[in-house]
């Protein structure tokens, strides 16, 4: 064919008189075939191939152009080796930068100057032949990027070819690569890598160099982008997760702004991948910048992990405890014993500057059994010597979840200085939850089992925290103030902790507040019915030594009132009158039902209310608040209750908190029947009046429904407790008893259904005289509708006397109407 | 037309780099007379003229680019500069002064016809 001595060169040029000068310049020394636009160019070299040994390209052609020429090459194996001098107009920068990355091995400008267009080709021409064997590895044989060494020779040579441009280094990770490939075999994971490779040359590798750096991580050099944004991420987000996997798809980027050219390649793309584990645990964010704090703190991260074992076996970690108070009486009832480090030469190291490395890289369970193991032989100690025990929480770290030997650790250490379990409590963190409920739920319940009382830390900073209440058996929750600090001024913050403090109590946990700072706070959190307490009020943490002295002092204070507004109790009469003083401002905002009122002869009037208070009582009551006598509305056995602890205040400065049953029947108000707790003191008193605070709090749902709660509670555990249970169907209305089978056959029964059961029942049952009463005790209250706990009885089946059990329970729609009533029986064992 | 005559005007036309452009053909003189007058009969001119009058600013700019970059090889530099003038003006699709640009061009391209090739 074409048998020749020369080399080929391919000249692409939609001008005629372009493509003949420049095969005029090249005709001495190549064999030149010519193409008007790119797509002719594609067919000759598919059928020249790799004997065509350069390309002298144009950009702007019709038909196809350059760019689109050198894209198609690029994908193409057959042809992406032969290299292509693009020409152009040097008119900017642009252009060359776009072919260089497009794949062009050079350029050249025009007008044509033939001395360097010979010497250029001549010299690609010969790098081609002599580097064709390595030209295997230039690319990474699976995705067609340039390979690490390629990758950081193309970026080094263009880096020096062009000095004066601004760069930068964008190095990708894709963060669930591991999960695919775990979860999908490693040829997903190799179609993933393949399918980002495209999506990088698409989008933000449109105009770069593409590198695969390792495994999953992929390097862009690319023009300097002024202001990066989620914008320009968002588009190769979205076609990542084009992918077809049941995952959803998150890659990380890292960025390094090339300042100092001369650095290697390998250092640029290092500095983005700094970059990039700044945020790997933080899922929200997608891209990061290297800077020069960044590699501070790299080197402080070594050199912590450098030396934290020397620092735990030298004695640099200490443990310091925390107090725990009881709100009412500020006693210490408890600690939380906290972790700090005193390096020799950084001196006293904030927790959050350790703890989070110590977290990732698993040196926090070592820390931790070390917290474990000096909680236990202090509280030995305490046996030891007679000092009273209180429980101390220590910390579980939630890598710690991860464990599998955490509660045998735990309890080996318990066991080597024999200390009672139930004294050391273990703190967990909401987070954990979020990233493996299931693992948080087997190590908590399995915690339990062993006796240990469960905290829960943090509670509320996190997401899911009602999901997890019902899920996660834990025994106290801690609450951060911290929620009390954003709205300060809206009292939202004070509903949300009421309600966390009232769901709490629901569930029969504990609460601990954290983070108390202010004796504000405290009289707050005690006017909301929170126990416990913990934060610099009462102590900020310190080393054991002075812990037990704290201890000491506080047993030797008085205990003190418990009353949530003791604070009051000092102020001035006038104060309480005076609408601007201080004390009215609080009064008139406090969250809870506050009343001032008089006492005067069996006489209760209101002198002053806040509207919280106001909204305890019917509109009716409520118009005439200041004229009513609150004693007539109370029931008469109460009416004693109140009368005594009123007059009992004032001797002994003590105070009252009880449940007050109040009803009242009148035209305007209807039946009105209330329970409200009611906590009060007295603030000053003449010979014949005494003026009180009161706090109240309407109970009754939770009074009724508590009640309700246990009986289903208890239900249901009977209903799912074995495997014989049988349900009986008991209409109300028609009073008739519908079952199955295998309850006909059990009490020998012709048919599946009782008549008049309420009459009938012991025509069949056969009860004792006792047994008899309780069983139409249970029908009755059955018919009303009411939850009835399974009782035992003995009943007659077929001249035998069977034990069983057998409870009532309704369903009921939401407005409290009676759908369904069942009894639950089954046989004593 | 005989090419040794059009080489002996051209050598004589202020228009043209003559001394430059002759190396750039190697020194063969009647290729490089035999180009530019294809040149001046490049249908590229029609094509400008043409989306100009369409007010289809793309095109324009594509052709006077290509026109560009051929006169520029071919040293001629009045005509080079007024295709400049009009690329600039095209770039990014404006052009409020491209048609007295492009009549600029049309002149340079009429002075080299009419003293190299009649």
């Amino acid at each position: 064919m074409l048998a020749s001595e020369k080399k080929i060169v391919l000249v692409v040029d939609d001008n005629f008189i372009n493509r003949q000068m420049l095969c005029k310049i090249l005709a001495d020394e190549y064999f030149t075939i010519q193409a008007g636009n790119g797509r002719e160019a594609l067919s000759i070299l598919h059928e020249f191939g790799e004997r065509v040994s350069a390309v002298l390209l144009d950009v702007v052609m019709p038909v196809m152009g350059g760019y689109e020429f050198l894209e198609a090459r690029k994908n193409d194996p057959l042809i992406s080796g032969i290299p292509v001098i693009v020409t152009t107009q040097a008119e900017s920068d642009e252009t060359e930068i776009k072919a260089l990355t497009k794949g062009a091995t050079d350029f050249l400008s025009k007008p044509y100057n033939p001395m360097i267009i010979r010497q250029r080709l001549a010299n690609m021409i010969a790098f081609k032949e002599t580097s064709s064997f390595v030209n295997s590895v230039e690319h990474d044989s699976l995705t067609g990027a340039y390979s690490k060494e390629a990758f950081y020779a193309r970026t080094k040579e263009y880096i020096t070819q062009h000095p004066d441009k601004q760069l930068d280094m964008v190095v990708s990770d894709l963060i669930d690569f591991k999960i695919v490939n775990d979860m999908f075999g490693e040829g997903t994971g190799d179609d993933l890598l393949v399918h980002w490779r495209k999506v990088l040359d698409q989008t933000i590798g449109k105009n770069g160099i593409i590198g695969r750096i390792s495994g999953d991580v992929f390097a862009v050099l690319m023009p300097r982008v002024k202001n990066y944004s989620m914008d320009f991420f968002d588009e190769c987000i979205e076609q990542l997760n084009d992918f077809e996997v049941q995952v959803s798809l998150n890659v990380c980027f890292g960025i390094y702004q090339i300042d100092d050219i001369d650095l290697a390649p390998s250092v640029m793309c290092d500095r983005a991948i700094l970059a990039i584990k700044s945020i790997k645990d933080k899922t929200r964010e997608v891209y990061a910048f290297y800077d020069e704090r960044l590699k501070e703190e790299l080197w402080h991260t070594q050199q912590l992990i450098t030396d934290m074992h020397d620092a735990l076996s030298g004695g640099q970690f200490k443990v310091y405890l925390q107090a725990k108070c009881d709100l009412d009486t500020e006693c210490i009832i408890g600690a939380e014993a906290l972790i700090r480090w005193i390096h020799p030469e950084k001196g006293f190291m904030s927790p959050a500057e350790f703890i989070p490395i110590f977290e990732k890289n698993g040196f926090i369970t070592n820390v931790d059994m070390y917290v474990c193991d000096t909680v236990c032989a202090l509280l030995r100690k305490w046996i030891d010597e007679g000092t009273p025990l209180i429980p101390i929480s220590i910390n579980i770290s939630r890598t710690d979840i991860y464990n599998p030997n955490l509660k045998d650790d735990i309890l080996e250490c318990v066991k080597k200085y024999d200390v009672p379990v139930k004294y050391l409590h273990l703190e967990i963190t909401e987070t954990a939850y979020t990233e493996n409920p299931k693992q948080l739920i087997d190590t908590v319940v399995s915690l339990r089992n062993e006796g240990f009382h469960i905290e829960m830390d943090d509670f509320g900073s996190g997401y899911s925290s009602l999901n997890m209440l019902s899920e996660v058996p834990v025994d106290t929750l801690k609450l951060d103030m911290g929620f009390l600090k954003h709205q300060t001024d809206n009292g939202h913050d004070g509903n949300i902790l009421n309600f966390v403090i009232n769901l709490a109590k629901w569930l029969d946990l504990s609460v601990v507040a954290e983070g108390i700072e202010f004796k504000e706070q405290l009289n707050f959190l005690r006017s909301l019915g929170c126990a416990y307490g913990q934060g610099y009020y009462f102590s900020k943490p310190i080393p054991i030594e002075e812990f037990n002295e704290l201890r000491r002092n506080n047993e030797n204070n008085e205990k003190k009132t418990a009353f949530s507004l003791k604070q009051y109790s000092n102020i001035k009469m006038s104060e309480i009158w005076n609408a601007t003083s201080d004390f009215s401002r609080v009064f008139n905002e406090y969250v809870g039902s506050l009343a001032i009122m008089q006492y005067e002869k069996d006489v209760v009037t209101v002198l002053r209310a806040n509207d919280s208070f106001k909204k305890l009582f019917s509109e009716g009551i409520r118009n005439r608040l200041s004229v009513i006598n609150i004693m007539d509305y109370v029931s008469p056995g109460d009416k004693l209750f109140l009368n005594e602890h009123i007059l009992n205040c004032t001797e002994n400065n003590a105070t009252f908190d009880f449940p007050l049953h109040c009803s009242y029947e009148g035209e305007e108000d209807g039946k009105y029947s209330r329970v409200l707790r009611i906590r009060g003191k007295a603030i000053g008193s003449d010979d014949e009046k005494i003026i009180l605070m009161i706090d109240m709090e309407d109970i009754t749902v939770s009074s009724n429904n508590e009640k309700e709660l246990i009986a289903e509670n208890v239900m249901l555990e009977f209903a799912l407790s074995g495997k014989e249970v049988h349900y009986i169907n008991y209409d109300t209305e028609k009073d008739v008893c519908t079952f199955d089978n295998n309850v006909a056959e059990f009490l020998s029964l012709p048919n599946s259904s009782i008549p008049h059961f309420s009459e009938d029942f012991n025509d069949i049952l056969r009860l004792n005289d006792e047994d008899k009463a309780r069983c139409e005790e249970l029908v009755k209250d059955a018919r009303e509708g009411k939850t009835v706990p399974p009782m035992s009885f003995n009943i007659d089946v077929g001249g035998q006397s069977v034990s069983v059990e057998v409870g009532a329970y309704s369903f009921k729609d939401n407005a409290r109407n009676i759908i369904r009533t069942v009894f639950v029986a089954k046989k004593s064992e | 037309m005989d090419t040794t005559i059009m080489i002996e005007r051209l050598k004589e036309f202020d228009g043209i780099d003559y001394a430059v452009v002759v190396e750039r053909f190697c020194g063969d003189e009647e290729l490089l007379a035999t180009c530019i007058e294809q040149f001046t009969e490049d249908t590229g001119f029609g094509e400008l003229e043409n989306a100009l009058e369409n007010k289809d600013m793309s095109a324009a700019f594509e052709a006077a680019h290509t026109l560009k970059g051929v006169s520029t090889n071919l040293g001629l530099t009045k005509l080079y500069c007024a295709l400049c003038a009009l690329v600039e003006e095209l770039r990014g699709g404006k052009g409020e002064n491209a048609d007295k640009l492009f009549l600029s061009v049309k002149d340079k391209l009429n002075e080299l016809k009419s003293i190299v090739f009649q």
